[in-house]
């Protein structure tokens, strides 16, 4: 998914208009059929994270399914982006694929843990290498290792792709594959997962990382400490780099944010998750 | 005046190295097509010898008939005409005259909807055959239009860019001679000599219309077309632009369209007289004027309509 | 006389509609002030409109200025003529203590070399089109093309991008990098099509249509008779196109070029597809795989960095890659208007 704001269909929209407008009216005309006007009705906005955006945007259109007079639109311009929407008060649930820090939560944020995934390291499907060691992707990144060959590939220089430094995926790379240290000028550092699979799909020299949601069948995971990242893989939690993911709110949650919230943590919202994702709590 | 023998001058004669090659290139190939291009004989020799005899003829016109999307606008027009004379076309408005006008230097050619048939010959050649060279037909038939239209550009610029265009190695005193003997025929060169670099634009309507004139003359064509050159003009500027136009007919062969029967009378040999497309009647101007052979041109010239 | 007769009547007939002459003073003074009343309030109106749209634009300055002060400050001259961006942008969102550290110029030179790049294009093949729509196309040719240059001027900028993404940038990486080629280079930059050829490329597409429509509307809007003058005088259409039809059109000429250039100056989400997303600064010396490298222009790098707003140095020094577009832009309007003026006085001398 390349686009970072897509709504939901307008169509389904404007026949929900009609329908809510519709039923709305029966219920204040014809008084006696209020028992069928839906309980929960409202709009909500989830901004936030790249990474979560297509979750939040599947629980979404989920819950939406089952009560017809809400309305959610979700974007996913980044953790950062979401955060200072939250703080701003202009949306009242983001998405986070980075635990808070210290100070957001002193500013009274709160992070429930919505999912876990695994963030794979994909290459072109012609690439001949399969696995890579967590230090070996830390040396590609840092510009020490530059050529295919070296990791067992063809005589061919490695196009490393990043996200953007304040994207709160960049952030758990950094942390748990560069330990922290800078990374090479060369790595090209582009806006969204979408755009680095992109990247990858059209350069049989690129390396990429991405949440495991995006991964498809035009690029290819490659195992990591001997592991490859699949279902069962990351499921059993052998593969080793599985981080949460967030929905944050700015304090209690309350009313439509509150019962989506509730609902996601629920078996019904985990069956969702489950989709793509691993659910909140292990096994 | 350079234009009086041209053979004398051609030594001198800016034209003459373009008439020689490029232009004819494209027409190297056939009698008919190569001769229009071989301009430098018409324009030396021939018209040297022809100026002589008088009354030669310069273009035929035979059987032409025009529609634009709207209709039929000319019927089986056929006429004759001679070298160095004057032909006064004349008629209510509508009636075709402009129409005929631009089908001589196939300007209609730049209408989507128009369409022709029929013959005009220019010294026998078949203007509308397609391997005529449209810049050699236009630059030997000149036009001046009705409304003044000078380019927006200096007064100099606007009589020098034709010029310019036949020669682009033009020397720059070669090309302000030309450019001060046209707008001396033009009557205009005392009005604008010392402002030869102010725009065009700026001058007064019936100052444009001799620019204009001024800006056909500069590239010495053989036949030149005024459609109603005066009608936008007051009575000095009218006056000027005849007197003009009496001048040059020793060198030109001069069409003009007109609305003022006087203004025919006065200037031209011969007149030719338009009515909804047709041609009702031609012929010299003094014998048109007494005595009429249609009904149609004698109520017109006696102002009974149009 | 039975003709004048009924002409006459005729005209009576259309006449009755108009009052007689008194109607002149019939209508009452209050009716007059009322109309007067109703031009004061419309003059008013547009007095406000214009106060309103001039004061937003000043507070806009005002406000994009304030904020890139302080990067502006710490910086200096630096801002404009150092490099680093993305080494700054990452140090100060990782450092501990607050680092003011930035250097635009790449981004600066990455927006003059698509701009300027894709202007040229743009005039070169935006031109020929124009000539050939407004002048030599049939109908049948010339309609459908229209439609599609107008089509392509609503298109969205990501649909440029992606098309880049898809097309441009794979056909570039392809045809004119080699594997010895990239791997020569991947101590430099990474040559994997996305470059500043993608972006001129991709740039031109987007700004083509808005210059063509400008430019054949500029040119089917010259006068006949100029046209005509010039093929009588016996110049060829061609000549007669260059030298006659073009200057006079040249000030819509020029606008569409100031407009292609106002929106190829702010375009970011292509570019920042295409073009590299790397603030890489291409080298001449390199020759023709200087049009391979990667470059970020300032718009891109703009929303591209969007997310590390809330680093107060991050954020003063993207409002001051705001204020440079900014004010390219005012001086793009102003070089507008004194193109138009300096015109006037040049060639419409009247
Ligand atoms: N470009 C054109 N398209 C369609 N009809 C035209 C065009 N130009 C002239 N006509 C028509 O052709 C007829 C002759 O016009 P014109 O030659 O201009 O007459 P005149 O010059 O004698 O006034 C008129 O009926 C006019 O409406
Ligand atoms: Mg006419």
């Amino acid at each position: 998914m390349l686009f970072t704001g897509i709504s939901l269909s307008k169509k389904r929209l404007v026949v929900l208009a009609i329908i809510a407008g519709l039923v709305l009216s029966a219920a204040a005309f014809l008084t006696t059929n209020q028992a069928h006007a839906a309980k929960l009705s409202g709009e909500l906005h989830i901004s936030g994270s790249n990474t979560v955006f297509p979750l939040s945007h599947a629980l979404a259109k989920e819950f939406m399914k089952r009560n017809k007079n809400v309305k959610i639109t979700v974007t996913g311009p980044g953790t950062n982006v979401g955060i200072q929407d939250l703080l701003a008060g202009k949306v009242p649930l983001a998405g986070a694929s980075r635990p808070l820090k210290p100070e957001e939560k002193a500013q009274g944020l709160k992070a429930y843990v919505i999912a876990r995934e695994a963030l794979v390291i994909v290459v072109h499907p012609k690439n001949k290498v399969k696995g890579l060691t967590m230090e070996q992707v830390m040396n590609i990144y840092l510009g020490k290792i530059t050529n295919w060959k070296d990791v067992g590939g063809a005589d061919a220089p490695i196009m490393a792709y990043s996200r953007p430094p304040a994207s709160g995926t960049f952030d758990y790379f950094n942390e748990l594959f560069l330990k922290k240290q800078p990374q090479a000028p060369t790595v090209k550092m582009l806006e969204t997962h979408g755009l680095n699979r992109e990247a990858v799909v059209k350069n049989p020299n690129a390396i990429a990382y991405l949440a495991f949601a995006y991964v498809n069948k035009k690029v290819k995971p490659v195992a990591l400490n001997g592991v490859v990242p699949n279902k069962k893989t990351i499921e059993k939690g052998q593969y080793p780099v599985i981080r949460p993911l967030f929905h944050v709110t700015k304090g209690e949650p309350t009313g439509l944010t509150k019962e989506f919230l509730k609902w996601v943590l629920s078996p019904a919202g985990q069956n969702v998750v489950k989709k793509e994702y691993l659910p909140a709590k292990k096994k | 005046m350079i234009l009086k023998d041209p053979a004398k001058d051609s030594i001198k004669d800016p034209f003459v190295p373009l008439t020689i090659p490029g232009a004819l290139e494209k027409n190297r190939n056939g009698d008919q097509k190569s001769l229009l291009g071989n301009q430098k004989n018409l324009l030396k020799g021939e018209k040297a010898s022809l100026k002589n005899q008088e009354n030669s003829l310069r273009m035929e016109v035979k059987n032409l008939d025009a529609w634009y999307s709207s209709g039929q606008v000319l019927e089986r027009i056929n006429l004759p005409i001679f070298e160095n004379e004057i032909l006064a076309l004349i008629g209510p408005s509508g009636c075709g005259k402009s129409t005929f006008l631009r089908c001589l230097n196939r300007l209609n050619d730049l209408i989507k909807s128009f369409r022709l048939q029929g013959q005009i010959k220019l010294d026998d050649f078949d203007i509308y055959d397609p391997g005529i060279d449209l810049a050699i037909l236009r630059r030997k038939v000149g036009m001046v239009f009705q409304h003044p239209n000078p380019f927006p550009m200096s007064i100099f610029d606007n009589v020098a860019f034709g010029v310019r265009e036949i020669n682009r190695r033009i020397k720059r005193t070669e090309l302000a001679e030309i450019v001060e003997e046209s707008l001396r025929q033009a009557s205009l060169w005392d009005e604008v000599k010392d402002k030869l670099n102010v725009s065009g634009l700026s001058l007064s309507g019936g100052q444009q219309q001799r620019l204009c004139i001024a800006r056909a003359l500069a590239v010495r064509p053989e036949i030149i077309m005024l459609d109603e050159p005066c009608s936008s003009l007051d009575p000095v500027s009218t006056a000027h632009i005849e007197e003009l136009l009496l001048m040059l007919r020793a060198d030109y062969t001069i069409i003009i369209v007109t609305h003022n029967l006087a203004q025919a009378r006065r200037i031209s040999h011969r007149m030719a007289f338009f009515l909804s497309g047709r041609l009702i009647e031609h012929g010299n101007t003094a014998e048109m004027s007494i005595r009429p052979q249609c009904e149609e041109t004698e109520n017109y010239l006696c102002g009974r309509f149009g | 006389m039975e003709n004048t007769n009924r002409k006459s009547v005729e005209i009576k007939k259309i006449r009755g509609v108009l009052p007689s002459s008194e109607a002149l003073f019939s209508s009452t003074k209050s009716q007059a002030r009322w109309y007067r009343i109703q031009e004061k309030i419309i003059e008013n109106m547009l007095l406000l409109a214009t106060i309103i749209s001039s004061t937003a634009i000043f507070f806009i300055i005002l406000f994009v200025a304030k904020e890139a002060l302080s990067s502006l400050k710490h910086n200096g001259l630096a801002f404009f003529i150092a490099g680093g961006w993305d080494q700054h942008i990452q140090e100060a969102w990782f450092s501990e203590t607050p680092k003011w550290d930035f250097g635009a110029l790449p981004l600066i030179l990455g927006t003059f070399l698509t701009t300027g790049g894709a202007l040229l294009l743009t005039f070169v093949l935006g031109t020929g089109c124009a000539i050939f729509l407004a002048e030599l196309a049939p109908d049948a040719i010339r309609r459908p093309v229209e439609a599609m240059v107008r089509l392509l001027a609503g298109i969205p900028s990501v649909i440029f991008g992606l098309i880049g993404l898809m097309v441009v940038v794979p056909f570039i990486m392809d045809n004119f990098i080699s594997n010895e080629l990239a791997l020569k280079f991947i101590a430099v930059a990474p040559l994997d099509g996305q470059s500043l050829l993608a972006g001129v490329i991709v740039l031109t597409f987007m700004v083509l249509p808005f210059y063509v429509t400008v430019a054949t509307d500029a040119i089917r809007a010259v006068p006949k008779p100029y046209k005509e003058a010039s093929l009588a005088l016996g110049v060829t259409q061609w000549r007669s196109v260059t030298k006659v039809l073009i200057p006079v059109a040249i000030p819509g000429i020029v606008t569409g070029m100031i407009l292609a250039s106002a929106r190829a100056v702010g375009e970011a989400i292509a570019l920042s597809m295409v073009s590299g997303g790397m603030a890489f600064i291409p080298d001449p010396s390199h020759g023709l795989v200087f049009f391979l490298e990667p470059v970020r222009v300032m718009a891109s790098a703009i929303i591209d960095n969007k997310e590390a707003m809330s680093v107060k140095a991050i954020e003063s020094a993207l409002f001051g890659v705001g204020t440079i577009l900014l004010f390219i832009s005012i001086l793009l309007s102003l070089t507008a208007r004194l193109v138009f003026s300096w015109y006037q006085k040049q060639v419409m001398a009247k």
